[in-house]
């Protein structure tokens, strides 16, 4: 029989998977109260660097294109399709839901992601009042001469 | 000038069948009736077309019903947008192999196709993917319908670009579409058929006619036709909607240009330059926003020819397959004897020719880059479309005379302006006639943005939340 590798869960902040740095773990249990895995319990300190490296991406992620940003929300949607098995046993371990339940909440994980990547570069068009790549200069412009035709006889109303 | 060491792209990179049937309800057809394409940089056979009869166009557009009324149209806009999104990336993946059957077929420089052509190809699809289950934010309210069976007609300048400005923005909405790719540059759109059946896409949401303009016409005129797209010439966007004009045809029109580019004093002139470079060379001019007409101010024109011929000297022209290549073939026979007329009729008139040395390979079809200068607005070459590698030299002196210059032709496709002074860029664009303006650059495009064109440019819009449009009843 071969023995089972078991997971490590652990934080992620900034790019990295680091333990907490308060050394502390606390227990997962699945559905049943058995135990699943040990899981990094975040520190004050955790949270904070967590928070400063948030601040330190976010100009950079607000100042990549809309095109760019759409891409990587859907290669996350990619890479979930491709691992969907792992979330949906997780899922089950964790909640106690049918195959079918867990399936359908990876679904909707992945829908959700690529509904989301569509958005990045259709925001301004729909909520804003400008494209994201022309420059704020063009306002709408009459078609200036219209030829108006109207029927000779018409029926009069009065 | 450096000398450059041959850098050809390999051509292996592609591998086309001898012959090609046309693309209905999934699969492809026997090749029939066929004519022959080729590399228009070495007149070299590629492959047989087919030619498209009356009875092919009824199929196909019989496929595209049947696709509209059982399947497309009955899919939800998510699935739809998946669909799409696979041949997005699937465009991304067979990317440098596309780049090099559009070089081989339609003449242009490898770096142009690999580095503009099909990445915006991969961008178009994966933006009007992202439409696709968002169709109630498009501005007509809740569940706006699809036309049905679109016809599409696209030209030779940017093949599988156009093919996707068409194709992407009437899947998303919901429409099955007829395409006809132009008869010299049928190959990338028959590539694309074989994405689509990588991609799985249901059988006949897209078809792929080949052929000529009698195949085009046919099309068009077919009576199960809901909707026209057509980018192409005046004269022929003239033809259709007359051909359309009484029936329930709604149509996008994108047609011929001759936008004036823009030189103030106060501009940076080296980078002008380069803009005006871009702006009439790229596509060996074959751009229908093409900035043709540089208008340049009095003060600084002799200064800014002199570094425009300059630059002018260091342009390559040659094999397309070469990686340093700046000005590739020009698409056919036909074009290059048009590009000769209206030169020819342009110096007559009085315009003053001059173009560098540069080397002309034996075979194929080839037109330097060339300058004609002391043009009046009269001029043929000042009023009439060229098409090609081919950039008129006027001058004004006031905003006012530019805007009048620039204004003073039938196109109102785009115009460019070049200065530092801000007011000015501002001013100026809302005086000008013109889709697009671009302001201190040239030629740029993205998905986000609608392009389309004032006056004889044509009508409707292509790109970003107004190309959608044309593709949803209840919009104009």
């Amino acid at each position: 029989m071969r023995l089972e590798v078991k997971k490590t869960y652990k934080l992620f902040i900034g790019g990295k998977f680091p333990r907490s740095e308060s050394g502390r773990v606390y227990k997962v249990n699945d559905h049943k109260g058995e135990f699943l895995a040990n899981v990094a319990k975040a520190s004050r300190k955790d949270s904070r660097d967590a928070v400063v490296a948030a601040r330190a991406a976010q100009s950079g992620w607000a100042g990549a294109t809309a095109y760019n940003r759409g891409q990587i929300l859907y290669r996350i949607a990619e890479m979930l399709e491709g691992r969907r098995e792992q979330f949906v046993e997780e899922i089950r371990a964790l909640t106690g839901k049918t195959d079918k339940q867990a399936n359908l909440e990876v679904d909707q994980a992945i829908d959700s992601f690529v509904w989301h990547a569509g958005w990045t570069d259709k925001i301004e068009s729909v909520a804003g009042n400008m494209n994201p790549v022309a420059g704020p200069f063009l306002t709408s412009q009459p078609t200036s001469q219209p030829a108006l035709l109207q029927p000779l006889r018409r029926k009069r109303r009065l | 000038m450096f000398e450059y060491a041959p850098a050809p792209e390999s051509k292996d990179l592609v591998k086309f069948q001898d012959s090609y049937g046309h693309f209905i309800g999934g699969k492809f057809t026997k090749p029939s009736a066929t004519y022959q394409t080729i590399n228009p940089a070495t007149e070299q056979y590629l492959a047989a077309i087919s030619h498209g009869t009356a009875k092919d166009v009824d199929a196909a557009v019989k496929a595209a019903r049947n696709a509209y009324e059982k399947t497309w149209s009955k899919l939800d806009g998510a699935t739809r947008g998946k669909y799409l999104y696979r041949i997005a990336r699937i465009i991304q993946e067979r990317a440098r192999e596309l780049a090099v059957a559009e070089t081989l077929n339609n003449g242009k420089p490898i770096k142009e196709t690999r580095d503009v052509d099909i990445p915006l190809v991969a961008s178009w699809f994966f933006y009007y993917a992202g439409w696709a289950d968002k169709l109630d934010y498009a501005g007509l309210g809740p569940n706006p319908a699809a036309h049905g069976v679109a016809a599409q007609i696209v030209p030779w300048n940017f093949p599988l670009m156009m093919l996707a400005w068409k194709i992407a923005p009437a899947l998303a909405a919901g429409n099955t579409v007829v395409l006809k790719p132009a008869e010299t540059t049928p190959l990338t759109a028959l590539l694309f058929a074989e994405i689509c059946q990588q991609a799985e896409l249901p059988d006949g949401v897209v078809n792929i006619v080949t052929g000529f303009g009698d195949t085009g016409a046919m099309l068009v005129d077919h009576k199960d036709v809901n909707k026209v797209a057509f980018t192409g010439s005046t004269d022929v966007g003239r033809l259709i909607a007359k051909q359309i004009a009484g029936t329930n045809k709604k149509a996008t029109l994108e047609l011929g240009g001759k936008a004036a580019n823009i030189v103030f004093e106060d501009a940076a002139l080296d980078q002008a330059v380069e803009g005006i470079v871009t702006g009439i060379f790229f596509n060996q001019g074959h751009v229908c926003c093409a900035g043709s007409r540089l208008l340049v101010q009095e003060s600084v024109q002799d200064v800014l020819l002199k570094k425009l011929k300059r630059r002018m000297e260091t342009i390559r022209l040659g094999d397309p397959m070469d990686k340093n290549t700046d000005i590739g073939a020009i698409n056919s026979k036909a074009q290059l004897t048009k590009i000769e007329k209206l030169v020819k009729q342009g110096v007559k008139e009085g315009g003053e020719r001059w173009a560098p040395n540069c080397p002309m390979p034996k075979n194929g079809f080839w037109f330097a880059p060339t300058l004609i200068t002391g043009v009046s607005p009269a001029n043929t070459v000042a009023r009439e479309e060229i098409f090609g590698p081919v950039l008129s030299v006027m001058t004004f002196r006031t905003p006012a005379e530019a805007v009048a210059k620039a204004n003073n032709s039938p196109y109102g496709l785009s115009a460019g302006i070049w200065t530092e002074k801000g007011s000015r860029i501002l001013k100026l664009a809302d005086q000008l006639n013109a889709g697009v303006v671009w302001a201190n650059t040239y030629n740029q495009f993205d998905p986000a943005s609608p392009f389309g064109g004032f006056k004889e440019s044509g009508y409707g819009r292509e790109g970003g939340r107004h190309g959608l449009l044309s593709y949803l009843k209840g919009a104009n």
